[in-house]
C-alpha cells in the first residue's frame, strides 16, 4: 500500500512540471497534452449541425457561447448579485440607465492572434441592433460607440439598469475583422469559429465535435482540461452512456441516479442539482373558481409537496419557498417576515376554506405535457391529495406542443409549469407575475399564464427596473415575495432542478453545494466555461 | 388446433379486460410508497418507481389497449370494405377516385398524420385515439379488397346476379362480400394488431394520453424510469408480452380462418351452390 | 405502354395530393413553432423577442393560398427552406446528412429481412408439416412484438449485460468520419444492434405473408399440373408457386416503404442514430414546418416511386394484369 502517496507525490511533480511549461510559454503544447480529454454530454440530440453562431438558438452547438465567444461579464446565478468582471473589468451606467460604458481587459487575443478591442464589442452589439432576428434578449439598442480601444458605450431605448444580465452576461462578443466580411450575420453558420475564449473547435461531424484548449487564452495557465469531446446522444441513449461510464460531465435527468449512475461510488460518480427555477401549479384566474383566493389557499394546503417531491421527483429537488424564490442563495430577496417560512399541509383548514364554495363547482382539469413524467406523476399525487378536500381532479396528458399552445392561450383550468429564475428572483417573479405579460384567454402570452393582474404588482416589478442600486431592486423583489405568499396568485411545488452529473477520476474542482460558484450543468452557458477554467486534472 | 390456442388467448385477455377490473377494483394510477418493488404476494407483478401496482395496470390496460385496437380496426375496416368495395365493384371513373384517395393515404407518413389528428381532438381518450389509428390505417385493406373484388366481380355468380336484376348495393354487400368475409376478417384481425401496436408506438413515444393506463403508456413510463437499466424486469416485460401475446392470438386465429376457409375453397362451393 | 402511361398519370396525380396535404398537415397543428421554442429555451430568449424570430424563421403571415403558391414555388425551384429546428440549416442539408443513415440502415436490414423472410415462407409453405412448423409460431409471435420494446430489450442483453455491441449512436467516440477502413468498421459495428431489431421485427411479416400466399399458390391448378409432370420438386417450388406467389409480396414490399420509415422511428430513436426518423421527430415536436414538409415530401415520394416500378414489376411478371387493368 505504498503507492498511492508516491503515485499522488509523481503527480504533484508532474503538476509543478505543467505549471513550468505553461509559465514558461512554450507554445501552449505543455505537459497539458497528457491529461485525458473530457467528455461532455450537453444537450440531447440525434445529430449536430455545423453551426458555431452564438445568436443562434437550437441549431448552435453547446460551447459556442463561453468556450469560444465569452461575454462582457459572468453572473453567478447560484448566488445572485455575484458578478465577475471577465472581458470587461467595470460598467458604468449614465442617462438614468439609458447608456452603459465598459472599460474593457486589455491584453486579450482572439484565437487568429489579432487584438480583441472594443471596435469587436461595438460591432456585436450594432450588429445585433441591425439584426432584430438575432436579438434574442430584445436589447432596444439605439447606437453604439468605441469611445478608446478599450472603452465603449452602448445606448437604449429605454432605461436598461435590469438588462445588465442580458447585455453584460448573455450576449457573446464576435471578431469584427472575420463577421463583417458576412454578408448576413443571420443565416451565418461561423463554422470555423475564432473568439476570444479558453477553447477553440478542432473536429467537427454529425454526431461528434472536438475543442481543444486555446494556447493564447488571456487567464494564464488555463484551462487545464486540454481536449472536450462533445458525442451525440439521444436521452435515452445518454442513460446507457452514463451507466457505462462512457460520459464525464453530463446534464441529464437519471431516473434512479443511485442505479444508474453512482453505482455504489458516490466519491467518484457525484451530482449535484442546484435549483435553476421554480416549477408551480398553475391556476386559471380567468376561471370564476379558482379566481377566489380561497380556493387557491385550500388547494395550497392540501397538496402534500414532500411527497411530491419525494416520490414524483425521486427527491432530486427540493419543496419552494413559499417566495418561490431559490434557496439557497436568494436569501437577500425573501422578504424578512417569510424568511422560515414552509409550505404545510393542512386538511382541516382547506374544507374550512372551501365552505362557501359550492361543491358541486370543485372540479378542474389539470393539464400536463405528456413528455414531462415527473409532472404527469406530480399531477396524479395532486390528484389524490385534493380529492381529500372534495376538489375533483382530472388529469390530462397532451403533447408539448399542444400544451404549450393551450397554456399560452389561457385554455386550461390548471397546469404545471417552471418559470425560469435568471440572474437574480427578480427575472423569474417578473415572468410569472408582470400584468404586462398577462393576455386576453385566446391570446398567446408569453409569461404570466395564469392572468394575474395587480397594481401592486406591477408598480414593485417598475421600481426594480428604475434603479441599479441592489438594495433596492431587493426590496421591491421582496415585496413580489409577500405577494406570492399572502396572494397566492400561483402555487409554487417545488424548484425546478439543473442537471448535473459528474466524474471526479479525471478531473476535480466541480461545482458543489459548499462551493456554488457557477451553475454546474454543462448545458448552461457560459457557466460550463467557468467550470472547465476550475478543473484541475484529479491526482491519481 | 392454431384457432383453439388463438382463441384461448383472445378470451383470457378479453375477460381480463371485461371482468378484471371488477375483481381487482383499484384505481390504476394509484401511487404508493413502496415504489420499485420486485414481484412479491402482495404485488404480484411488483410495483412502479411511483409504486404503482403492475398488475392493476396491466388489467386496466387491456381495456385501454384492446379497446383501441377492436375500435380502429372496426371503423378501418368499414372504411376499407366501402371503398375497396364500391371501387372494385363499379370500376371507372369511381374507381380511379376511390383509388388515388386510397393510394394517399398509404403514401402519406402516417405517424405524423395521427399526431395532428389527435391534437385536434377535444378528447383523446380511448375513442380519438383509435379514430385516427383507423383514419390513417384504412388504405391498405381497401387495396386489397379493391383487388379481391376485381376477380370477384367477374364470376359467374355475380354475372348472374346482375343478368337478373339485382341493384349494384345488393350485389356489393350480398353477393360479394360474403364471399370476401375470409379476407375481410383476416384484415380485421392484422388491423387490430397494427392498432394496439400503434397505440403503444404513439404512447412510446409520448404522444398519446399517457394519464391513461395503457400497455402503450406502461411502456413509456418503464421506458422512461429506465426500468431495464435499474434491473425492474417486471415493470417492462409484462406489457409487452401481453401485446405480443394478443398479437399472436389473433395471427393464430386469422391462420385458423385461412386453413379452414381458403378463399379458393369457398368460391369453389358457392359456385357450385350457384349453378 | 398505355398502361404506364395511365398509371404515370395517376402517380402523379397522387403526388400532388400528397404534396399538398404535406403542405397542410403541419400548418394545421396546434401551437406555433416560435412559441416551442420559447418555452424549451426556459429563459434563456425574452418573450420580447419572439416578432424577431418569427420573421427569421420565415414564418410568414400570409393566408394560406399564398402561402401554398410560395410553397409550391420553391418546390418547383428545388427549394426546402430553412429548418427552424437546426436554423439556419437549409431543410434539404439536413435531409441530405440524415437520409443516407436511414438508406443504409434501414434499407439494408429491411432488404436482408425481405430476402430470409421470403426464403423462410416459401420453404415453410413447401416443406408443411417439418420442423419448419415451428417457425411459425415463433415468427407469429415475433410479428405481434411492438418494434421498440425488442430494441430495448436487445440493448439490455447484448449492449448493457454482455456488452457485445455498442447500444447507442452510429459511430465510436474515436473515429472521424472519413473514407477510412477503421470508421466504416466502427460504422459497421455500430449498425449491429439497430439492424439486427429492423431484421427481428420485420422479417416475421414477410415470412407469415409469403406462406400464406404461398400455401394458396400450391393449390392452383398449374402447381398440381407440374407436380403431376414429374417435374423436381425445386423447380415447382421456386418457378412455378413462387414466381407467382411473389408477386403480391413485391407490391406489400413497395408499400410498407412508408411503414419502414415510421418504424425507423423508433429504431433510431432508441439507438440514438442520426437518420430521418428521428429528424422527422425532431420536426414533428417542433413544429418544425420547413423540415416536416421536406421529410414527408422525401418518404411521399419514395414510396410513390417504389409504387411505380412494383407495378412496373407486375407487368413484366404479370401479363394478366395488363388486361385487367385496360
Amino acid at each position: 500500500m505504498i503507492r498511492p502517496p508516491v503515485k499522488r507525490l509523481l503527480a504533484v511533480l508532474a503538476a509543478l512540471a505543467l505549471a513550468g511549461c505553461s509559465g514558461g510559454g512554450s507554445g501552449g503544447s505543455g505537459g497539458g497534452e497528457n491529461a485525458p480529454p473530457l467528455i461532455i454530454h450537453a444537450v440531447d440530440a440525434g445529430t449536430f449541425q455545423e453551426d458555431f453562431n452564438p445568436y443562434h438558438l437550437e441549431g448552435v452547438n453547446f460551447g459556442t457561447s463561453g468556450m469560444i465567444h465569452e461575454t462582457l461579464m459572468y453572473f453567478n446565478k447560484l448566488k445572485p448579485g455575484e458578478i465577475t468582471p471577465w472581458l470587461a473589468l467595470k460598467h458604468e451606467w449614465s442617462d438614468k440607465g439609458k447608456s452603459v460604458t465598459f472599460t474593457l481587459r486589455k491584453g486579450v487575443k482572439w484565437s487568429d492572434g489579432k487584438p480583441f478591442t472594443a471596435e469587436d464589442v461595438a460591432f456585436t452589439f450594432q450588429m445585433l441592433k441591425d439584426n432584430p432576428e438575432l436579438n434574442r434578449n430584445a436589447l432596444e439598442i439605439t447606437g453604439t460607440e468605441a469611445l478608446a480601444p478599450d472603452k465603449v458605450r452602448i445606448d437604449f431605448e429605454n432605461t436598461s439598469y435590469a438588462k445588465l444580465f442580458n447585455i453584460a452576461g448573455n450576449s457573446p462578443i464576435v471578431p469584427k475583422h472575420l463577421w463583417e466580411k458576412q454578408k448576413d450575420p443571420v443565416t451565418f453558420t461561423n463554422p470555423k469559429p475564432v473568439g476570444t475564449g479558453p477553447y477553440t473547435l478542432s473536429k467537427f461531424s454529425a454526431q461528434l465535435y472536438e475543442m481543444v484548449k486555446n494556447p493564447s487564452y488571456w487567464q494564464p495557465g488555463k484551462p487545464e482540461v486540454p481536449v472536450l469531446r462533445f458525442p451525440a446522444y439521444t436521452a435515452n441513449a445518454v442513460q446507457t452512456a452514463l451507466q457505462q461510464g462512457e460520459v464525464d460531465w453530463a446534464g441529464a435527468f437519471v431516473p434512479d441516479i443511485q442505479k444508474i449512475y453512482v453505482q455504489g461510488k458516490p466519491e467518484q460518480n457525484k451530482f449535484f442539482f442546484p435549483p435553476e427555477g421554480v416549477v408551480t401549479l398553475l391556476p386559471n384566474l380567468t376561471h370564476p373558481i379558482l379566481s377566489k383566493p380561497e380556493v387557491r389557499q385550500a388547494i395550497s394546503l392540501a397538496i402534500d409537496r414532500d411527497k411530491i417531491v419525494r416520490v414524483a421527483e425521486r427527491g432530486y429537488t427540493k419543496v419552494a419557498h413559499p417566495t418561490g424564490v431559490p434557496m439557497p442563495g436568494g436569501e437577500a430577496y425573501v422578504p424578512p417576515e417569510y424568511k422560515d417560512a414552509a409550505f404545510k399541509v393542512d386538511l382541516a383548514k382547506a374544507k374550512e376554506l372551501l365552505k362557501g364554495v359550492d361543491p358541486a363547482k370543485l372540479k378542474f382539469t389539470l393539464l400536463v405535457p405528456s413528455p414531462f413524467t415527473d409532472w404527469v406523476n406530480a399531477a396524479q399525487l395532486i390528484r389524490e391529495d385534493l380529492a381529500k378536500i372534495g376538489i375533483t381532479v382530472d388529469t390530462r396528458g397532451v403533447a408539448f406542443q399542444d400544451w404549450v399552445s393551450k397554456v399560452g392561450k389561457g385554455n386550461y383550468e390548471l397546469s404545471i409549469r417552471a418559470t425560469a429564475s435568471g440572474p437574480t428572483p427578480y427575472y423569474q417573479m417578473r415572468s410569472m407575475l408582470f400584468g404586462g405579460l398577462a393576455e386576453p384567454v385566446g391570446e398567446s402570452a408569453t409569461g404570466n399564464y395564469q392572468r394575474w393582474k395587480d397594481a401592486e404588482t406591477d408598480r414593485l416589478i417598475e421600481e426594480y427596473a428604475a434603479t441599479e442600486d441592489e438594495a433596492e431592486q431587493q426590496q421591491a423583489t421582496q415585496g413580489l415575495g409577500k405577494i406570492m405568499v399572502e396572494k397566492l396568485p400561483t402555487l409554487p411545488l417545488f424548484y425546478s432542478p439543473s442537471w448535473a452529473q459528474y466524474r471526479t477520476n479525471k478531473y476535480v474542482g466541480w461545482p458543489s453545494e459548499q462551493d456554488p460558484y457557477a451553475m454546474p450543468s454543462p448545458y448552461t452557458s457560459p457557466d460550463a466555461a467557468v467550470v472547465l477554467l476550475h478543473l484541475k486534472p484529479a491526482a491519481k | 388446433m392454431k384457432i383453439k390456442i388463438g382463441f384461448g388467448i383472445l378470451v383470457f385477455f378479453a375477460l381480463m379486460a371485461l371482468a378484471g377490473p371488477l375483481l381487482i377494483g383499484a384505481d390504476p394510477a394509484a401511487t404508493s410508497e413502496d415504489g420499485l418493488q420486485g414481484p412479491s404476494a402482495e404485488h404480484w407483478l411488483g410495483t412502479t418507481q411511483t409504486g404503482q401496482d403492475i398488475l392493476t395496470q396491466i388489467v386496466y390496460g387491456a381495456r385501454i389497449s384492446m379497446g383501441v385496437g377492436v375500435l380502429s380496426a372496426v371503423i378501418a375496416n368499414l372504411l376499407a370494405i366501402l371503398v375497396g368495395l364500391v371501387g372494385g365493384y363499379f370500376g371507372g371513373a369511381v374507381d380511379e377516385v376511390l383509388s388515388v384517395l386510397t393510394n394517399i393515404f398509404l403514401v402519406l407518413p402516417a405517424l405524423p398524420l395521427i399526431i395532428v389528428l389527435a391534437g385536434y381532438l377535444p378528447q383523446r381518450g380511448v375513442g380519438s385515439v383509435a379514430v385516427v389509428i383507423a383514419v390513417t390505417g384504412w388504405a391498405w385493406g381497401a387495396r386489397v379488397l379493391r383487388a379481391q373484388t376485381l376477380s370477384v366481380r367477374r364470376r359467374d355468380f355475380v354475372q348472374a346476379a346482375r343478368a337478373s336484376g339485382e341493384g349494384p348495393l345488393r350485389i356489393i354487400f350480398f353477393e360479394i362480400m360474403p364471399v370476401l368475409l375470409p379476407v375481410i376478417a383476416t384484415s380485421f384481425l392484422a388491423t387490430v394488431v397494427a392498432a394496439i401496436l400503434a397505440e403503444a408506438g404513439l404512447s412510446f413515444l409520448g404522444l398519446a394520453d399517457l394519464s391513461t393506463v395503457s400497455w402503450g403508456s406502461m411502456l413509456y413510463f418503464a421506458q422512461n424510469g429506465q426500468a431495464l437499466l435499474i434491473g425492474a424486469w417486471w415493470w417492462f416485460i409484462p406489457p409487452g408480452l401481453c401485446i405480443a401475446l394478443i398479437g399472436t392470438g389473433l395471427a393464430l386465429v386469422n391462420f385458423g380462418i385461412d386453413e379452414i376457409a381458403n378463399p379458393r375453397l369457398r368460391t369453389v362451393k358457392v359456385r357450385k351452390a350457384r349453378t | 405502354m398505355r398502361f404506364l402511361a395511365r398509371r404515370l398519370g395517376f402517380y402523379l396525380l397522387t403526388a400532388w395530393a400528397a404534396i399538398t396535404l404535406n403542405f397542410l398537415i403541419p400548418r394545421l397543428m396546434p401551437g406555433d413553432p416560435v412559441e416551442l421554442l420559447v418555452a424549451r429555451m426556459k429563459g434563456n430568449v425574452e418573450p420580447e423577442a419572439i416578432d424577431a424570430m418569427r420573421r427569421a424563421f420565415g414564418i410568414s403571415d400570409a393566408n394560406l393560398w399564398q402561402q401554398y403558391l410560395d410553397y409550391l414555388g420553391n418546390l418547383a425551384r428545388g427549394e426546402l427552406g430553412r429548418s427552424i429546428t437546426f436554423f439556419p440549416t437549409e431543410v434539404s442539408t439536413v435531409i441530405a446528412d440524415s437520409l443516407p443513415w436511414t438508406v443504409g440502415l434501414v434499407g439494408v436490414a429491411t432488404l436482408i429481412s425481405y430476402l430470409i423472410g421470403t426464403s423462410l415462407g416459401v420453404l415453410m409453405a413447401w416443406k408443411r408439416g417439418t420442423w419448419l412448423d415451428g417457425v411459425l409460431p415463433a415468427a407469429t409471435f415475433m410479428h405481434a412484438v411492438p418494434y421498440f420494446w425488442v430494441a430495448l430489450a436487445l440493448v439490455f442483453v447484448f449492449g448493457v449485460t454482455l456488452q457485445w455491441f455498442p447500444v447507442s449512436r452510429a459511430y465510436g467516440l474515436d473515429v472521424m468520419p472519413g473514407m477510412t477502413g477503421e470508421f466504416a468498421a466502427s460504422v459497421l459495428y455500430h449498425a449491429a444492434l439497430p439492424a439486427i431489431t429492423i431484421v427481428i421485427a420485420s422479417m416475421a411479416d414477410r415470412i407469415l405473408g409469403m406462406r400464406n400466399v404461398m400455401v394458396t399458390t400450391l393449390g392452383e391448378d398449374y402447381v398440381v399440373m407440374a407436380e403431376a409432370k414429374g417435374l423436381t420438386s425445386r423447380r415447382v417450388m421456386w418457378a412455378y408457386a413462387a414466381r407467382n406467389a411473389i408477386l403480391p409480396n413485391i407490391t406489400s414490399f413497395a408499400l410498407s416503404l412508408g411503414f419502414v420509415v415510421g418504424g425507423s422511428v423508433l429504431t433510431e430513436i432508441v439507438f440514438s442514430y442520426p437518420g430521418i426518423g428521428s429528424m422527422l421527430l425532431k420536426g414533428v415536436e417542433n413544429e418544425d414546418f420547413p423540415l416536416m414538409q421536406g421529410i414527408f415530401l422525401v418518404i411521399s415520394l419514395a414510396v410513390l416511386v417504389a409504387n411505380f416500378l412494383a407495378d412496373l414489376a407486375y407487368v413484366v411478371l404479370d401479363p394478366r394484369t395488363r388486361q385487367e387493368s385496360e
